[in-house]
């Protein structure tokens, strides 16, 4: 009996030291988006800082929008790109640059997220007609993001017929940190905090999804209304982080199950504050990598292609793992 | 007068629009529950028993009225329904995302605990229930290993770690032991004048010896509602299940049994 009583003691001060943990992150990573975002505003504005935060910043959002996406849906494959977002947010930017003659890039991210949220909704909508199991969102998203990514492939010669030095539109195309400039840092830090802000809000309400939608209305969370809360924070988030760097799979995919298997939970307010600090790591890393390993024999790789060289095995190993590790 | 006193369902009409037929899945339907009462439910498959529960959980569209403790279901806030109500059914949570029993019955306490994290106070209650019931040595596995019996009970937790006053479960006794049944039974019984519960069952012996109050429900329409003794009776039994029914007394256990 005592050894009893003693085990739920320490199972207790697990759940003490996991909340602790949680919270620590979390305003660890509040402090640092703030005090970047002053570092910069003092005017120290370096092109390496920009690029570091950059990365940082997308990497965060990506996993984000895949940690609230899985949970949102029931799906543990589901992801920005996955979901076609990635290809939407692309096929509008490009259909932007092709149709306005004078594009600004101030107005990319509106232009991406029009098109990523149709893109997700689109995909959502064909998934649901035919049952809305995991298969069918994999199914409908793999044939949205081809479509959308195709034309866009298509349209990015058009562009290049038009315009043959337009860096911006190749680097979207690849995923890419090169083009780490001031105003991308402003747009992503502000959308970045307030995704910070919704994690209060969804957290509990996604994992009352989780185990059903029924379950999670009769304790007050109605289904639908958080389902569509969550695609709109995913679908605008990382339709916005892709008209700054550009198409950058696996990050969103592969972080919330990282974060999984670190915690030993599905708990969301603990995966989504550990699974975006794990995607601005990765996506950061990745870029340094990039740019430092590779490039006194080749020049510099995007970030996008060793993201996805290293991104895609990972997720393999985390797929045949098959998840018993509790 | 305390909350979740009694509920009435007054001449309640829901219908489900499937691709190109309307299916009147319950039809003028009336009830009154009072907190004393053990209600049961009963009807073959397709019959309105899970609709009717969902119905006062105030989970499906309706027609008519359910009024809790008098006040009419609808014009109370959703809040307030959440602390008050648990409905609980079947759920079937992905492998790769599912949360361990404890943290599932955690979930239960969202209404009613104010923090972001659990208090101690929460926590304290989810191992109580979780005792209770028997599920203290399943918390730390995950609702998708569990049997389907170990689940059901976890439902049943994770309805009452939230101390509701209302108590709506779908087919509670479902895929459970003969031992489970028997101390299902009695912990229903031992919450019969703390909280009003309506249960669903396909086990006549279940109902018979658990609740206090039948009704049946047969293609939408009630058909029979009143005290265990008078509705169980061979003749109702009978006429509700197509089948023909016995009806042995074992000690003080009812016995209805169909005739293979
Ligand atoms: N979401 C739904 N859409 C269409 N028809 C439904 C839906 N849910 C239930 N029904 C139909 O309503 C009727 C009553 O269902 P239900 O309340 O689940 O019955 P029971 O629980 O008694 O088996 C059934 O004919 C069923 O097919
Ligand atoms: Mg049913």
């Amino acid at each position: 009996m005592r050894k009893y009583m003693k085990l739920l003691e320490d199972r207790e001060f697990a759940r003490v030291a996991k909340v602790r943990f949680a919270s620590i992150i979390t305003f660890f990573l509040a402090a640092l988006t703030l005090s970047s975002y002053f570092f910069i505003n003092q005017g120290h504005s370096h092109y390496r800082v920009n690029r570091v935060l950059l990365g940082s910043l997308s990497g965060f959002i990506f996993a984000y929008s895949g940690s609230i996406l899985q949970s949102s849906l029931r799906n543990p494959l589901a992801d920005p790109y996955l979901l076609g977002i990635g290809g939407g947010a692309l096929f509008s930017i490009y259909v932007y640059y092709l149709v306005v003659p004078a594009p600004s890039f101030l107005y990319t991210p509106l232009v991406a997220s029009i098109g990523g949220l149709l893109a997700l909704f689109l995909t959502i909508l064909i998934a649901e007609a035919v049952g809305g199991s995991d298969v069918a969102y994999v199914l409908s998203g793999i044939g949205i993001s081809s479509f959308f990514s195709g034309i866009a492939i298509t349209l990015y010669y058009f562009i290049l017929s038009r315009a043959p030095h337009t860096p911006y539109i190749y680097a979207m195309l690849i995923g890419s940190l090169v083009d780490a400039t001031r105003w991308k840092v402003d747009f992503l830090l502000p959308l970045t905090l307030a995704l910070i802000l919704l994690y209060f809000l969804i957290a509990k309400p996604l994992n009352a999804l989780i185990i059903g939608d029924e379950y999670a209305s009769q304790l007050g969370f109605k289904a639908k209304y958080v389902r569509l809360i969550t695609a709109v924070a995913a679908g605008l988030s990382s339709s916005i982080a892709v008209s700054a760097i550009g198409m950058i799979g696996f990050i969103g995919l592969v972080s919330p199950h990282i974060a999984r298997l670190l915690l030993r939970t599905s708990d969301n307010r603990f995966v989504i504050p550990l699974a975006s600090l794990t995607g601005a790591l990765v996506l950061s890393l990745s870029d340094m990598a990039a740019k430092t390993f590779l490039s006194w024999s080749v020049g510099e790789v995007p970030a996008g292609v060793i993201t996805s060289v290293f991104g895609a095995p990972l997720y393999v190993m985390l797929v045949l793992r098959g998840y018993k590790w509790r | 007068m305390e909350v979740g006193s009694f509920i009435e369902v007054r001449g309640v009409r829901v219908e489900y629009r499937s691709r190109d037929e309307v299916v009147i899945a319950l039809n003028n339907v009336s009830l009154r529950v009072d907190k004393s009462d053990l209600f049961c439910v009963l009807g073959p498959n397709g019959s309105g028993k899970t609709t009717l529960l969902k119905t006062i959980a105030g989970l499906v569209k309706h027609d008519g009225v359910v009024l809790i403790d008098g006040v009419d279901a609808l014009r109370m806030p959703r809040k307030t329904i959440a602390k008050v109500i648990s409905y609980s059914s079947d759920v079937s949570v992905p492998e790769m995302l599912s949360l361990t029993v404890e943290e599932a019955v955690l979930t239960s306490r969202y209404p009613v605990s104010k923090s972001f994290l659990e208090s101690s106070e929460d926590l304290h209650k989810a191992r109580e229930v979780m005792k209770t019931l028997g599920v203290l040595n399943l918390r730390n596995r995950r609702l998708s290993e569990l049997s389907a019996g170990e689940l059901k009970k976890a439902l049943l937790a994770m309805a009452l770690a939230k101390d509701p006053k209302v108590l709506l479960l779908d087919e509670p006794d479902a895929h459970m032991d003969i031992k489970s049944r028997v101390e299902l039974s009695k912990t229903l019984k031992a919450l019969k004048d703390k909280v009003l519960t309506i249960f669903t069952t396909h086990d006549v012996a279940f109902a018979a010896n658990t609740a206090t109050k039948v009704l049946v429900l047969s293609n939408g329409v009630g058909v029979a509602l009143g005290n265990v003794k008078e509705v169980l009776t061979e003749n109702v039994l009978s006429k509700i299940y197509g089948v023909r029914f016995k009806v042995l007394n074992a000690e003080e256990t009812l016995a209805p049994i169909p005739i293979y």
